[in-house]
């Protein structure tokens, strides 16, 4: 329906998955768990889901398929929250980048 | 990002099920004055029949997530679906008309659907209708809200 997002947005994550990478802890202090990236991609990647099964969704009931009518709106309202959330986290990333830019040497 | 779509899918499933609901209402109604089935027999009323969704149901890599992290999420239910349409099993109403082409010793067997029952049966599914769409609209509204907080 809005493409795929995972591929469009995968070279803009990379400045900010350096950015974060940089900062990780030597090996050995490092916090269980996933880093802030991982869960960036992973966020990206359900964000991607759930825009197909929206599309697929629409797509099936314009043809005909016998669907429930709160099927397709419930669909088209998961991506869309999820579509706002990447923008909130976009915009979140673009804030942080600008203020550390702003740095004077 | 399972938080956001899962409470629209709880929701959406009853949803379903007062749709379903909603049918066999109104396939009870426009049979209410059929003396020949599919088997000869008069209409029957049916019931629709829901069961409550186990969490183990909506996916087992979910389950096994949950339990290894002991986390009470993994209780929580997943919903509501149809596990049957039954006939009622209650007996059928005997109505004097011999000249009837279905008459046996001068009575002919009319299906066991009482309108009025019907009718309030159709109110209670609307009312159960609305409350889901409601759960829906409150879900929506938080994920809104909890979007605010980057804002400003």
């Amino acid at each position: 329906m809005a493409g795929d997002l995972l591929s469009v947005s995968a070279p803009a994550l990379a400045p900010a998955r350096e950015l974060t990478d940089s900062w990780r802890l030597p090996a050995a202090e490092e916090p269980q768990g996933k880093s802030f990236g991982q869960f960036l991609t992973d966020a990206i990647g359900d964000v991607n889901a759930l825009q197909h099964k929206a599309g697929d969704t629409v797509q099936r009931f314009a043809t005909g398929e016998r669907m429930d009518v709160h099927q397709v709106m419930i669909a088209l309202e998961q991506a869309s929250t999820a579509l706002q959330l990447t923008m909130q986290v976009r915009n979140k990333l673009v804030e942080a980048y600008q203020d550390i830019i702003k740095t004077q040497v | 990002m399972s938080g956001i779509a899962r409470s629209l899918d709880i929701s959406a499933s009853g949803l379903t099920a007062e749709r379903m609901r909603m049918d066999v209402i109104s396939n009870n109604l426009a049979n209410i004055n059929t003396t020949r089935g599919a088997d000869g027999q008069p209409y029957r009323r049916q019931h629709v029949l829901f069961a409550a969704n186990e969490n183990g149901t909506s996916s087992f890599a979910s389950m096994l997530r949950h339990a290894a992290r002991g986390s009470v999420e993994g209780s929580i239910g997943a919903g509501v679906r149809v596990v049957g349409v039954e006939p009622d099993q209650g007996p059928l109403k005997k109505v004097w008309d011999p000249g009837h082409p279905d008459a046996v010793n001068g009575y002919v067997t009319m299906p066991n659907v009482e309108p009025v029952m019907e009718m309030v049966d159709l109110i209670t599914a609307t009312r159960a209708y609305d409350a889901s769409i409601s759960a829906i609209g409150a879900a929506k509204q938080m994920q809104q809200r909890a979007m605010d907080i980057g804002k400003g």
